[in-house]
């Protein structure tokens, strides 16, 4: 009798030393939870497991602390690679100034001409560190709107101002599809695709069409300038990647992806019978 | 004679300036900061060139200064940031240009900020191929009439009235919208924009990209 008395009370102790046990490690998942979502309270419990409680509490700050440190070191490079980026215009602007005279009083040399166009050159890319600098920071800068896709395209075509030589087709499903993203950064980033296509020497023909199934909605524009060669089709997104003929910075492609994926997208292309063919999927999230 | 206030803290671009619009018939002045320009601005100008980047002080606060004695405001800058040029403008600067810009955009601003179009006596203006008669509110592009919402129209007599100069998208939504009392976005007046080109000409409104709209 007290024989069984004893093993029912040994079996209570134990569940309930476990039960506690159990109490204590669902509180330290408590913990880590709450400090995930930036919630730091210190715990004050005193027991076996209030030094692991105390570690994690520190090794919590300190990660942190660490990040904030990385942020801002990385918040105060892209400052000084935007006023680097501003700093260059003020000689480009005297330059071109000097330039602009220089025509003025020897209308026919040749050499003025290629200084003034390389120098025009360097300021775009003085533009492009700029816009890299801003896309690459890791700040949250892509706002999410909701766009419409004949809008988006619509502005990006305002903005391009291509010759007139080029037909540029879009189709009515784009007036019924939306997505949601940051409308001048997608802009960019079509502008880029659609200036891509146009620098192909063939390219008189541009269409822009879109569908939407549960999972995306995808913006697809298609050019008749031949195609991208196999071998480049892999590396055509690369950045600083151009074919030999281009004369561009090997930016813009580069850039376009960067966005589309920040904007919870992705891009392809292939090779269609008169042309390029690059389809973006903004994928649906809830 | 055109009289030109130069507000320009980088010595060189500011004498390459003056050289240019001397050679083409301006009379000019250079401020290098804030102070000078603050005096000179009293010397019965027409226009001012104002870098808004000045070393003794923000030239921002100089917009309303120079606005105040009817001195109109080109606001150039080093910043391709759109909001720092729409704030600008929404202070009451006529126009912008961004670093680097030709002397011959620069001139060509210049004037254009200081034409106005006259109106003629019998409430008429012609501005290119557009005409608008006030009287009857009737618009003809080419000699033909065109069917324009009175929305559309009011937009359209700002901008022929005011040729050259950008309207942030922010002004145009608070002078045509703010009253209306309906929802509004910016795509309602990307739309509307679009609606009066389709029914003019494609070029009739150039879009100043990230900022706002302007005749051209």
């Amino acid at each position: 009798m007290i024989y069984v008395f004893w093993i029912i009370s040994l079996g209570l102790l134990y569940y309930f030393l476990e039960k506690r046990k159990k109490n204590r490690i669902n509180e330290l998942i408590d913990l880590i939870e709450k400090m995930k979502n930036q919630d730091y309270k210190i715990p004050m419990k005193q027991d076996d497991f209030s030094i692991l409680e105390d570690k994690i509490y520190k090794l919590f700050i300190e990660i942190v602390e660490a990040k904030e440190t990385s942020t801002r070191n990385s918040e105060k490079q892209i400052e000084y690679l935007e006023d680097i980026a501003h700093q260059i215009k003020t000689p480009i602007t005297s330059m071109l100034f000097s330039i602009d005279s220089l025509e003025m009083d020897f209308p026919d040399k040749d050499d003025i001409e290629i200084l003034k166009r390389q120098t025009i050159r360097l300021n775009s890319l003085s533009d492009i560190l700029l816009k890299l600098s801003s896309l690459d920071a890791n700040k949250d800068l892509m706002k999410k709107e909701q766009i419409r896709l004949d809008e988006l395209v619509d502005y990006a075509l305002d903005s391009l101002d291509l010759r007139k030589s080029i037909n540029v087709e879009i189709e009515k499903s784009l007036k019924k599809n939306s997505i949601c993203g940051d409308f001048y950064w997608l802009a960019e980033a079509i502008i880029n695709i659609i200036k891509n296509a146009v620098n192909r020497p063939t390219c008189d023909k541009i269409v822009v069409s879109s569908y939407k199934n549960p999972l995306y909605t995808s913006l697809i524009i298609e050019d008749n300038g031949g195609g991208i060669e196999k071998e480049n089709i892999k590396k055509i997104f690369k950045r600083f990647y151009k074919t030999p003929d281009s004369n561009g910075f090997g930016i813009g492609l580069a850039m376009a992806k960067t966005i589309v994926e920040k904007n919870n997208g992705e891009i392809s292309v292939s090779n269609i019978d008169a042309g390029a063919r690059f389809e973006i999927k903004f994928y649906n999230v809830t | 004679m055109k009289r030109v206030l130069i507000i320009e803290d980088n010595k060189e671009i500011a004498l390459q300036m003056e050289k240019y619009l001397v050679n083409k018939g301006y009379e000019v002045e250079l401020a290098s900061s804030f102070y000078e320009a603050n005096y000179k601005m009293n010397l019965d100008m027409d226009v001012a060139l104002l870098d808004i980047n000045l070393p003794d002080k923000d030239g921002q606060h100089l917009i309303e200064k120079l606005k105040d004695k009817d001195i109109r405001v080109i606001v150039t800058t080093v910043k391709n940031d759109e909001d720092f040029i729409i704030d600008a403008l929404d202070q009451g600067a006529d126009d912008y240009l961004t670093k680097p810009f030709s002397l011959a955009i620069l001139r060509a601003r210049i004037d254009a900020v200081l034409r106005t179009i006259p109106l003629s006596q019998d409430k008429k203006i012609t501005y290119k191929d557009i005409k608008i008669d006030l009287n009857d509110s009737k618009v003809y592009f080419k000699g033909n009439q065109i069917d324009l919402t009175p929305l559309e129209y009011e937009i359209l007599v700002l901008f022929i009235k005011n040729p050259h100069r950008v309207y942030t998208r922010g002004q145009l939504l608070e002078m045509f919208w703010e009253d209306r009392d309906r929802f509004v976005n910016d795509n309602t007046l990307t739309s509307t924009i679009k609606r009066i080109r389709e029914k003019l000409d494609k070029e009739v409104i150039s879009t100043a990209r990230g900022i706002g709209y302007r005749m051209d």
